[in-house]
């Protein structure tokens, strides 16, 4: 989640209000961002649903209107104008989709500069997911030459990137200038890449990389085109609007901007509402409500959605065309929730019977825990994520294919376990120093093999000087007559276990898993100098059993 | 009841009419002398003896202090040899010793230097030859030492300065019977034999009858043995099943390794969502892909491009089914409650689900973070289930886990609307902090996999926190480290 920084005095003149600091924090809190600090300044982590709040404009907005000092919708005005553009078709393969917009009248005071650089940012790394589905460009509009064009151009194209003083080819800049090197991985694929170019010739960006030098934002700039594009068009609208919205508040003035794209004239900015019905009853239903259609209309204006009819069941809202989180009637219900606050809920609990009812087989498990405390082994808890070394080649168990993930970050942990016994060894590796007998049992989930079948086992290793095969034979004996079941062994020569010293486990003529005597090349392996027998079996085929008993 | 050591000792008191020494005692009853104190010290604790402890300070000649008794002191030696015209490295002292030696003859007026030719020469004066037929003041009270005479105080601090001296403190110990002791005495005292264990073989012969066993001192220190017992985070988790439980919530499982699709596309989480990257989810290397039934997919496909046949926008982009087949090690168990809520029928309502599984997050391992932990997730499935109901579970269930005060803050997951997040006061730091997500799932969620639009009631606490603030852990691996010794001394969850 982004987290953002709005400077203290500012916020306060933007909010038209004086707060004290423990109110501002339990209303920002309230309103659905997570509250880092309110001091010195004002430090928020905003929830990637509201990309409008990542502003400081944004979020003074839908605070006024939480805090009852504003309500209702920001009534933008947008100026007819002759600015053109086109799309060239050339970029649907590349970049597909573009917008832009002029903004006039403009005083650019640090706030104002730092404020939209802040958005820009915070867009692209979020609503933009790194720019890849929204670059934003910002211009001088003074220094463009309409009508201007989106299109694609060879790669030994060249012009002037902000920051340089000279041509450099595109591909030059993707290798050379910070935000190529950046960013070039997104136009990897292409052969052409995007560029905004004016009636001149001159380069105004090439998304999402860099923009041109000549159209660059100075300290004398007064007039702004901003150009969005991205492979998203619902999503480059929604991040045009809310740079927008801003620029609006901070007093600019903006002008339409055509663009001819797919055979269409489409004009922006679009502050054209959308419309959503809601239906009181659902509404209540879902919040455990009673509210009535005023009282429902409030609470959304308080929201800053407009309301354009009431009727006794049903309210047409007007969504914020900032608002990029609205997709169903929920959403609607939700912001009237925080709107009538949360801690203005009554909790309740309904009067409905269930029965609580666990799965029988971790009741099964907890039977073999409590037998296995009783033979006084202690229980250990591995992670399930080990490796290969620990599992096989410490074992010297066949190579098999086991289970790894492809990204692991621990490279120390990234294989599925396959069995619990190579973890057993390591665990009295690791507690070597301490006074023996160690005897040590461990139950879990496995998967042996890539046909990703989980399985519950349990191994048992005892670990003493005088540790040897009848013991744990005697103890495995004992856990299965608790059961009330017999077993039959079978001669079986496991790599990991001695030669001669270990067999297979059987019930009812089906292998239930395996026991034996260490070999000592393991225990070397694990670097254990300590005798240790032990078995390791497959608990679902005992469960099948027991199930229908549980 | 006497031990024999007691009864021996106190016979020997009564044979000296109770006045006696620890020393003396020892020798007449032929005990160590050890032995002879410790029991004096029960019999003390008893009343039946009284011993009376003096410290007395005395002077002793030091290692030193006795040979410079025998060969003499050392400026002595240095004159002897210098008379004698033994060159000075052959005199009998250590380099040290000579030094010092040199030192105090010269300040004694013994010996007069001159150079000759850039060496040193050295000649007894008078006064030196003189020195060597008498006896030092020194040297005459080393010998009164020795005798236990008195000196006087300059001379004693100079021989103690030269460490030939040193005081120490003695403690001289006086034993007398008490009145207690006495009236024992005279009933008669019979010393039987004493054994420490008690054998098969006593108990067979009966020989028990003519023995006594010997006391132990119950309150010296022992070896202490635990027990073995269940691991401590299953401890945890059997107390947050029984809250379930106890809630009349139903058990559910399902797969650790599952597709993408129930991870997240069926919970509506975008397939550009930033929660499905590499760096957060463990992506299986073989097999990559699962299968999904394919009309299910078609339906949470019509969910994502276009919010299928309700009234959603969906999220506006082509869904594709691949991405939706990636296998991967669950990141949460709310998997479990859509896998739950597909099997669903109108009959089943209402229901309640819990689970209670590992969960897996690509992250670096360090004392805050682990890469594998456990989660617990909850749903109530109930066409009249609503908002105020949700925050009613929430609080019991957190009331049973401990917490008494909450709040609930708005809070935003791809998959409830609306969104909560819990916070737990803590008390100790003043601030609240965050322990669990909750919310009603999206229609979006819902109505693909159960057919139709009820209410469902989500939310899942991790209980890592509850877990290392019980036992009082302060790096997070050492839930996983199997240290046998740590584990051992953990108390016992109590909770319940």
């Amino acid at each position: 989640m982004p987290t953002v920084n709005f400077d203290k005095t500012e916020f306060i003149s933007l909010l038209g209000k004086t707060v004290d600091d423990k109110t501002l924090s339990d209303r920002i809190s309230m309103i659905g961002t997570d509250l880092e600090k309110v001091n010195p300044e004002i430090v928020v982590e905003v929830f990637p649903d509201r990309p409008d709040m990542l502003s400081i404009e944004g979020f003074t907005n839908a605070l006024k209107g939480f805090m009852g000092i504003e309500k209702g919708p920001i009534e933008f005005k947008v100026h007819k104008s002759n600015y053109e553009g086109t799309v060239d078709p050339k970029v649907k393969s590349v970049r597909p989709f573009a917008v832009g917009a002029i903004v006039k009248g403009i005083n650019f005071d640090d706030n104002t500069i730092r404020s939209l650089m802040q958005i820009q940012e915070k867009l692209h790394i979020t609503h933009g997911r790194n720019r890849k589905k929204v670059a934003i460009g910002v211009h001088d509009l003074d220094t463009i030459k309409f009508p201007i064009r989106y299109t694609t151009m060879p790669r030994n194209f060249s012009f002037i990137p902000l920051e340089f003083d000279k041509n450099l080819t595109i591909n030059e800049i993707l290798k050379v200038h910070p935000k190529g090197i950046a960013y070039a991985h997104l136009l990897d694929d292409f052969k052409e890449c995007p560029i905004w170019i004016d009636s001149n010739d001159n380069v105004l960006s090439m998304p999402p990389i860099i923009n041109g030098d000549i159209t660059k934002v100075t300290g004398k700039t007064k007039n702004l085109f901003i150009d969005i594009t991205g492979t998203h068009r619902k999503s480059i609208e929604y991040a045009l609007n809310i740079i927008l919205m801003g620029l609006f508040i901070r007093g600019g003035e903006i002008y339409s901007f055509r663009l001819t794209d797919e055979g269409k004239d489409w004009n922006y900015p679009d502050f054209n509402s959308e419309k959503i019905e809601l239906d009181i009853p659902y509404s209540n239903k879902i919040l455990g409500l009673n509210l009535s259609e005023n009282e429902t209309a409030e609470l959304l204006m308080k929201m800053r959605y407009g309301i354009s009819s009431k009727s006794k069941d049903k309210l047409i809202v007007e969504i914020p065309p900032y608002r990029a989180d609205i997709l169903h009637p929920i959403d609607l219900v939700e912001d009237i929730s925080i709107s009538y606050g949360f801690e203005n809920f009554t909790p309740e609990i309904p009067d409905i019977a269930t029965i609580g009812q666990e799965n029988p087989i971790e009741i099964f498990l907890r039977k073999i825990e409590e037998v296995m405390i009783g033979f006084n082994f202690f229980e250990v808890k591995n992670y399930i994520l080990s490796n290969e070394d620990v599992l096989i080649t410490k074992m010297l168990d066949n190579k098999r294919k086991l289970v790894k993930t492809r990204n692991a970050v621990n490279t120390e942990f990234d294989t599925v376990r396959c069995s619990l016994l190579p973890l057993l060894i390591k665990t009295l590796a690791s507690n070597s120093h301490y006074e023996y007998p160690q005897n040590l049992f461990e139950l879990g989930v496995v998967v042996p093999d890539q046909n990703l079948l989980e399985k519950q086992h349990l191994s048992c290793a005892i670990c003493h000087p005088k540790a040897n095969f009848s013991e744990i034979k005697g103890i495995f004996n004992g856990l299965l007559s608790s059961f009330g079941l017999m077993y039959s062994v079978k001669e079986e020569e496991y790599p990991y276990f001695i030669q001669g010293r270990s067999c297979s486990l059987e019930i009812d003529g089906v292998y239930i898993g395996k026991m034996g005597e260490l070999n000592p090349e393991v225990l070397y392996n694990f670097n254990l100098e300590m005798p240790v027998s032990a078995f390791e079996i497959d608990l679902s085929i005992i469960f099948e059993l027991f199930k229908e008993k549980i | 009841m006497l031990s024999k050591q007691e009864k021996i000792i106190l016979k020997v008191l009564g044979d000296l009419e109770g006045n006696s020494t620890p020393e003396e005692i020892a020798k007449l009853s032929g005990l160590p002398e050890v032995a002879v104190m410790r029991t004096l010290l029960y019999l003390s604790s008893k009343k039946l003896v009284l011993v009376d402890e003096k410290a007395i300070a005395s002077l002793a000649l030091t290692k030193e202090g006795e040979k410079s008794l025998d060969e003499g002191l050392i400026e002595k030696i240095l004159i002897k040899g210098i008379k004698e015209n033994i060159p000075l490295s052959k005199i009998e002292l250590t380099e040290e010793e000579r030094n010092i030696a040199i030192g105090i003859a010269r300040r004694n007026g013994w010996i007069s230097i001159e150079k000759i030719n850039d060496a040193l020469s050295f000649s007894l004066t008078n006064k030196g030859i003189i020195a060597l037929k008498e006896k030092t003041l020194e040297e005459i009270a080393l010998e009164d030492i020795h005798k236990k005479k008195i000196v006087n105080d300059n001379i004693l601090n100079i021989l103690i300065k030269r460490k030939l001296v040193e005081k120490k403190l003695d403690t001289v110990r006086k034993v007398f019977l008490t009145e207690l002791g006495k009236t024992e005495i005279s009933k008669g005292i019979e010393i039987t034999e004493e054994i420490s264990e008690l054998t098969p073989e006593i108990l067979k012969n009966q020989n028990w009858r003519n023995v006594t066993l010997k006391r132990f001192d119950v309150s010296s220190d022992v070896k202490v043995v635990y027990p073995s017992r269940k691991h401590f985070v299953n401890q945890a988790i059997e107390y947050i099943r029984k809250i379930w439980l106890e809630m009349g919530f139903r058990e559910m499982s399902g797969p650790m390794i599952d597709t993408s699709f129930w991870v997240f596309d069926a919970l509506f989480q975008p397939q550009d969502h930033p929660a499905r990257d590499m760096q957060d989810t463990f992506f299986v290397e073989s097999p990559r892909f699962g299968q999904i039934d394919p009309k299910l997919s078609d339906k949470i496909c019509a969910m994502h491009e276009h919010g299928g046949d309700i009234n959603s926008k969906g999220w506006g982009y082509n869904w594709d089914k691949k991405i939706s087949e990636e296998y991967v090690l669950r990141t949460h168990t709310t998997s479990l409650s859509v896998r739950t809520l597909s099997t669903l029928k109108p009959e089943d309502l209402p229901a309640k689900f819990f689970s209670v599984g590992k969960v897996f997050r690509n992250e670096k391992l360090d004392w805050k973070h682990l890469f594998e932990f456990y989660q617990t997730d909850g749903i109530v499935v109930d066409e009249d289930a609503n908002f105020k109901h949700l925050l009613g579970y929430l609080k019991r269930f957190l009331n049973k886990m401990g917490h008494s005060k909450i709040r609930f803050r708005p809070a935003y997951f791809p998959y409830t609307e609306p969104s909560i997040e819990v916070d737990i006061y803590n008390k100790n730091k003043g601030e609240w902090v965050e322990l669990l997500g909750a919310g009603i799932f999206r229609p979006e969620v819902v109505v693909p996999l159960l057919g139709k639009d009820v209410p469902v009631l989500a939310w899942g606490p991790g209980f890592g926190r509850l877990i290392m603030e019980y036992y009082g852990l302060t790096d997070i691996r050492q839930k996983y480290m199997n240290d046998l010794d740590m584990m051992k001394k953990l108390p016992i969850w109590i909770k319940g």
